[in-house]
């Protein structure tokens, strides 16, 4: 527990008319909680109290609090461990998948049954391709007659194992998918080892009441894969008061308040192509429930159907350099193609193209990795003139500072260069320009000599 | 570097014959910005990433060293 106040201390302190004096006291709690996997896991509780003085208004000064509350976002992200407890809950799914040999009830049969049927709905009908902002990934989406809800069905090539994808997608509570536009996401009853009752509740723009899902995933082997099929369920859980919806002028709402029910059934197929590939299938039925008509559906049905691009994405991510190939690159090639969320928020100075620069080599371990790789080599190069350098010094008893002078206009600028000493004891360490230089190579080394001697350059 | 290709402006760039280790972040920008061009002046796509390697030094030993460059 951390508690800091203001102290009324005005002899030390003394009232002045050129500032006001601020009270300020907050408290942090930090307690510990269990681990998920290996990552530890700790909760922050921050109560905050500030009175700014003066002739600041309270509502500007409740806007000032809110901004310093922020700061345990802030802490959350620096802190952050989504992709090592991912990882986590990742490699225990595999392990449930390899050893599972459950049997499968009526129920969980007959709901895998009609989802398999979901993927045959394309045959014979009149599909339209859909644009998606990847190229990996193709669309279509096709109408049933008398039927105005769409089916979507979107297919992708997934650089991993169809059993870490699928020990992926049965983590339904995943951070990785978790979205600005997700309230709530839980599962609620977990059935057996292949079969979990989901709910998800998503923010809807203002002019549309919120809706949420309630669904039961069921998934099986099948031949070099697997299927995964989420068909809609109604649960005492999570119950529909048709009252409060009557009340609103719509037809069916959930217990929780401005909340639509609606319906999301889909089938993914996930389906080994080579070593290293597997083959995506998602069709999807959506039905956003209350009283937004199904053309509004349909033209968002791209969105939906673009889940399986941010799959690929996301094992694309995880991949490290030295399991890179040709299409990897390939692949990340049409990834840095598409824009991302970040570009909406450039900081100053920068570009579009920056920002997403920066936010995919953040995000794909193998781009951070060419990024090290770079800086690692570069430093390697500035060291081999440095100790060039220390070479002429070491027979003389002196300190010196070297700087290279084109990491000024690098991005490395302060990145201090530590190596060990050659020979003898010369200490040296990074400076701004001095008065002594010396032209090396590609790099103009500046040497400033603290000692004395003779022989300095 | 990556920015600049990214951004796929039609600019006049100059030739960076530096290697790949001593390539500075402006260095980079330049030959990012020389692929655009190099793509409009070759008929084929292939072709104008060859000549944009074969233009910069150092893009040619990344493309010797890293299976993956192309």
């Amino acid at each position: 527990m951390l508690s800091c106040e203001t102290l009324d201390n005005t002899e030390e302190y003394p009232a002045n008319l050129s500032y006001s004096k601020v009270k300020f006291a907050s408290m942090w709690v930090f307690k510990k909680l269990d681990q998920v996997g290996r990552a530890d896991q700790t909760l922050v509780t921050v109560t905050m109290r500030v009175d700014m003085g003066g002739n600041i208004q309270q509502i500007a000064a409740r806007r000032l609090g809110v901004r310093q509350l922020i700061g345990v976002s802030l802490m959350r992200r620096q802190f952050d461990k989504s992709l090592e407890v991912d990882r986590e809950v990742r490699a225990e799914n595999m392990k449930m998948i390899s050893d599972h040999d459950d049997a499968y009830d009526r129920y969980e049969r007959v709901c895998l049954f009609e989802g398999e049927q979901q993927f045959a709905v394309f045959k014979g009908m009149k599909a339209k391709s859909l644009k998606m902002a990847s190229p990996q990934t193709r669309a279509e989406i096709a109408f049933e007659k008398k039927n105005s809800h769409a089916w979507g069905r979107a297919t992708t090539t997934v650089r991993a194992s169809p059993e870490e994808v699928m020990a992926s997608l049965w983590d339904a509570t995943r951070r990785s998918t978790r979205k600005d536009d997700d309230l709530e996401k839980s599962v609620e009853e977990r059935v057996n080892r292949h079969n979990i009752l989901v709910y998800n509740k998503k923010r809807f723009p203002k002019i549309v009441a919120d809706r949420d899902f309630l669904g039961r995933a069921v998934w099986r082997e099948r031949g070099e894969g697997f299927v995964l099929v989420t068909s809609p369920e109604e649960s005492d859980a999570r119950p529909i008061t048709d009252d409060v919806g009557k009340r609103r002028g719509s037809r069916r709402r959930s217990s929780v308040e401005s909340a639509v029910r609606g319906k999301f059934p889909s089938a993914m197929r996930i389906k080994r192509k080579n070593d290293k590939e597997t083959t995506l299938e998602y069709v999807i039925h959506p039905d956003a429930g209350g009283l937004v008509p199904s053309f509004i559906m349909t033209r968002y049905l791209g969105s939906s159907l673009s889940y399986v691009t941010e799959i690929q994405e996301y094992f694309l991510a995880l991949r490290g350099l030295d399991e890179w190939d040709a299409d990897d690159a390939r692949a990340v090639g049409e990834v840095v193609c598409i824009a991302t969320m970040e570009e909406q928020h450039p900081e100053m100075g920068e570009n579009k193209e920056s920002v997403r620069m920066r936010a995919l080599f953040k995000q794909f371990k193998g781009l951070e990795e060419i990024a090290e790789k770079c800086v690692r080599e570069r430093r390697h190069h500035q060291t081999r003139y440095l100790l060039l350098a220390l070479a002429l010094f070491s027979t003389n008893q002196c300190s010196c500072a070297l700087t290279s002078t084109r990491a000024s206009e690098s991005p490395y600028q302060n990145t201090p260069i530590k190596h060990a000493a050659p020979l003898s004891t010369p200490t040296y360490e990074l400076r701004p320009r001095g008065a002594r230089s010396r032209v090396c190579g590609a790099h103009l080394l500046t040497i400033t000599l603290a000692g004395t001697s003779s022989s300095s350059r | 570097m990556m920015s600049r290709v990214v951004r796929n402006t039609l600019k006049p760039a100059g030739n960076v014959e530096r290697k790949l280790c001593s390539v500075s972040l402006k260095e980079g920008e330049t030959i990012g910005r020389g692929l655009a061009l190099a793509l409009a002046s070759n008929l084929t796509a292939e072709a104008g990433v060859d000549e944009w390697i074969l233009k910069h030094r150092c893009l040619g030993e990344l493309d010797r060293t890293e299976a993956w460059f192309r």
